[in-house]
């Protein structure tokens, strides 16, 4: 289905979605889109037609993300001029025709999500050395090309950026010799062009987002949220409409709308307010289209966000997504609420645990727990109908880790936001085998410096502070004339998180390198 | 470090580290998302995973970095990508503020 018949036709099929919330994965056959002629149009001008289609357009597959960059490239150094409109048509299509599926790009999510502290890891070493010293390894894992096109891909490199050359990781091999005839085979061999998941996934039925949503999720450093999502159709994009509840001591609502476009039938990306703040939403819907996982952050400050996940409310299973405590100690008795789908059935746990109910609906129950004075530390199963969870009972806390380990945050001013670093403490206890995780606790946070350099150079002192909820904010950026030779902010700091225990504390341990900021910040870095 | 030789104490440092195990080699492998592990020193984190031996204050020596295009991925290269970026702003002690990131906000 194609030209002006296709269009109308998906206009009608547009308009029924919109009027009525539809059933459980729908497919959504609006596959035809304007932009192949607005590509044609805008690109043929200087890449070939060929029997394949553009050249070197066709030899690339990206995410919508990777196709942006492409035409902001195509705009900073060759001149081409679009439109918003287009511009959202044109990469609409490219990622349809040209885009990633699913699986290709589930490995590398955390920089689409704009997860500031996740530590990537190359394949090897030679790759590391060759694209992941300026890059994250999702840079160049998000791109499938032709061999012939990866090889082009190392020429722009050397053409773009000369003294990459002269830079170290680079001068101690003979890389230009090595990426011209070992390196690009590799590349095309792990990010091929041609794969039958790729095929299979453009040839299938999108399936549509509208519907009812049950939505779950984690603010770091404040705690889970949940509630529902409802998703309607408007033209081209899609409209959310949250009503979500703070899951802790305080309970507030979060609510807000986000305007939204599916990119290559799964990649949901938002833009909304959340109660006053705007926000950003990069989230991937299943490939049965019955749940969507992501990320949501702060539009200006990127590393402020929650965790997402949805399950499609019309034909859930029966399941607890998320709990407001992961945990009881032993002889306490606390209020604890499961959320999920279809939690109408009866309540009970395994022995040694006692239950009430304060509440229960088919989305959520309230429980009152007693864990039993006598009982074993351990995991105990607490079950509503057919939905099950965990909750683990302890007698004491053994250890505390600390999430991230090791992370950076970027000093701000100027033109540039700063990035703060969330941490979060973990208690654990050790069982019989290996250490049990009890959960997120809160925690009396304080850093230090890391080592003699540290100390000397004051970091603790200049570099930032951390907050009552774990959260690093940095210093401004600048030369600073307080500090010796004027130096930046920087700061080289150890983190320490100490969780009450009854009368004595746990402490863990993180590290935190407060750097300086970037001036060039595209979506996939 | 096959082919090279260190000619500077911090040069030599780095190559004693190496050897002695005490650079973290997997900071190569493994790094934040989106820093530079190149090591000259590297623009976030220094080789031995650490600050001390990076250009600090970094506004001393930044258009050192944006004119060669060094970190063309953290600083914007000025030979070649964004010959303007830096224009009308030639102290980046006093004028860092007025510097633009280079990719538009979506």
């Amino acid at each position: 289905m194609s030209g002006k018949m296709g269009l109308f036709v998906s206009g009608v099929m547009l308009f029924v979605l919109s009027a009525v919330l539809t059933p459980v994965s729908a497919n959504d056959s609006t596959k035809d889109f304007k932009g192949k002629a607005l590509v044609n149009d805008y690109c043929a001008a200087c890449h070939e037609q060929t029997d394949k289609g553009l050249t070197r357009i066709s030899d690339v597959r990206k995410t919508p993300e990777g196709w942006d960059m492409t035409i902001f490239r195509m705009e900073h150094l060759h001149g081409l001029a679009v439109d918003s409109d287009d511009r959202f048509a044109i990469i609409k299509y490219l990622s349809a025709e040209n885009g990633l599926s699913p699986k290709e790009s589930a490995p590398f999510r955390y920089v689409l999500e704009q997860r500031a502290h996740f530590v990537d890891v190359a394949p090897n070493d030679d790759l590391d050395a060759l694209c992941g010293r300026c890059h994250t390894n999702a840079r160049y894992g998000l791109q499938r090309r032709t061999a012939e096109d990866w090889l082009k891909h190392m020429h722009f490199h050397v053409g773009q950026y000369p003294s990459l050359e002269y830079q170290a990781r680079a001068r101690d091999r003979f890389w230009w010799q090595e990426v011209t005839s070992k390196t690009y085979k590799e590349l095309a061999e792990l990010y091929p062009f041609q794969t039958a998941d790729w095929d299979q996934w453009k040839a299938a039925a999108y399936k549509s987002p509208v519907g009812l949503w049950r939505v779950t999720g984690h603010r770091p450093g404040q705690g889970g949220y949940e509630g529902i999502m409802t998703v309607s159709r408007h033209g081209d994009f899609f409209k959310a409409k949250y009503d979500l509840n703070d899951m802790g001591q305080k309970g507030e609502s979060i609510t807000g709308n986000s305007k939204s476009v599916v990119y290559t039938g799964y990649e949901w990306r938002g833009s909304g307010i959340l109660n006053g703040t705007e926000t950003r939403e990069v989230y991937a819907l299943s490939e049965d289209g019955n749940h969507m996982t992501g990320r949501w952050h702060d539009a200006i400050h990127y590393d402020i966000g929650g965790e997402f996940q949805a399950v499609r409310l019309d034909g859930a299973e029966a399941q607890v997504l998320a709990k407001s405590s992961d945990y009881i100690r032993q002889g306490e008795t606390k209020k604890i609420s499961l959320h999920g789908t279809g939690l109408t059935g009866k309540a009970s746990a395994d022995k040694g645990l006692g239950l009430s109910i304060i509440h229960q609906n088919s989305n959520s129950i309230t429980l009152q727990i007693t864990a039993a004075r006598n009982i074993a530390p351990g995991s105990y199963r607490v079950t509503v109908g057919q939905a099950e969870t965990a909750i683990v009972v302890y007698d004491k806390i053994d250890m505390v880790k600390i999430m991230p380990e090791w992370t950076i945050a970027r000093l701000g001013g100027g033109n540039i936001p700063p990035v703060s670093a969330q941490f979060e403490a973990t208690a654990y206890m050790k069982g019989k085998d290996g250490d049990i995780k009890i959960g997120i606790m809160p925690a009396l946070w304080q850093i230090q410096p890391f080592n003699a350099d540290a100390e000397q150079m004051k970091d603790v002192d200049f570099a930032g502070h951390i907050d009552q909820f774990g959260r690093f904010l940095p210093a401004a950026a600048g030369p600073n004339p307080d500090r010796k030779y004027s130096t930046n902010n920087a700061g080289n700091l150890i983190i320490i998180a100490r969780i009450k225990d009854g009368d004595h504390q746990v402490s863990g341990k993180a590290q935190l390198i407060v750097t300086v900021q970037r001036w060039n910040l595209p979506p996939i870095r | 470090m096959k082919y090279l030789k260190p000619m500077n104490l911090k040069a030599q440092a780095l190559k004693s580290a190496s050897g002695d195990g005490a650079k973290r080699e997997v900071v190569a492998m493994q790094t934040v998302a989106g820093c530079a592990s190149t090591m000259d020193p590297g623009w976030e984190v220094d080789a031995f995973g650490g600050i001390a031996a990076l250009c600090q204050p970094m506004e001393a020596d930044l258009y050192g970095c944006s004119d060669p295009c060094w970190w063309p991925a953290q600083v914007p290269d000025v030979m070649n990508s964004y010959p303007d970026w830096d224009m009308d702003k030639a102290n980046a002690g006093a004028d860092w503020r007025q510097l633009n990131n280079v990719f538009p906000k979506r």
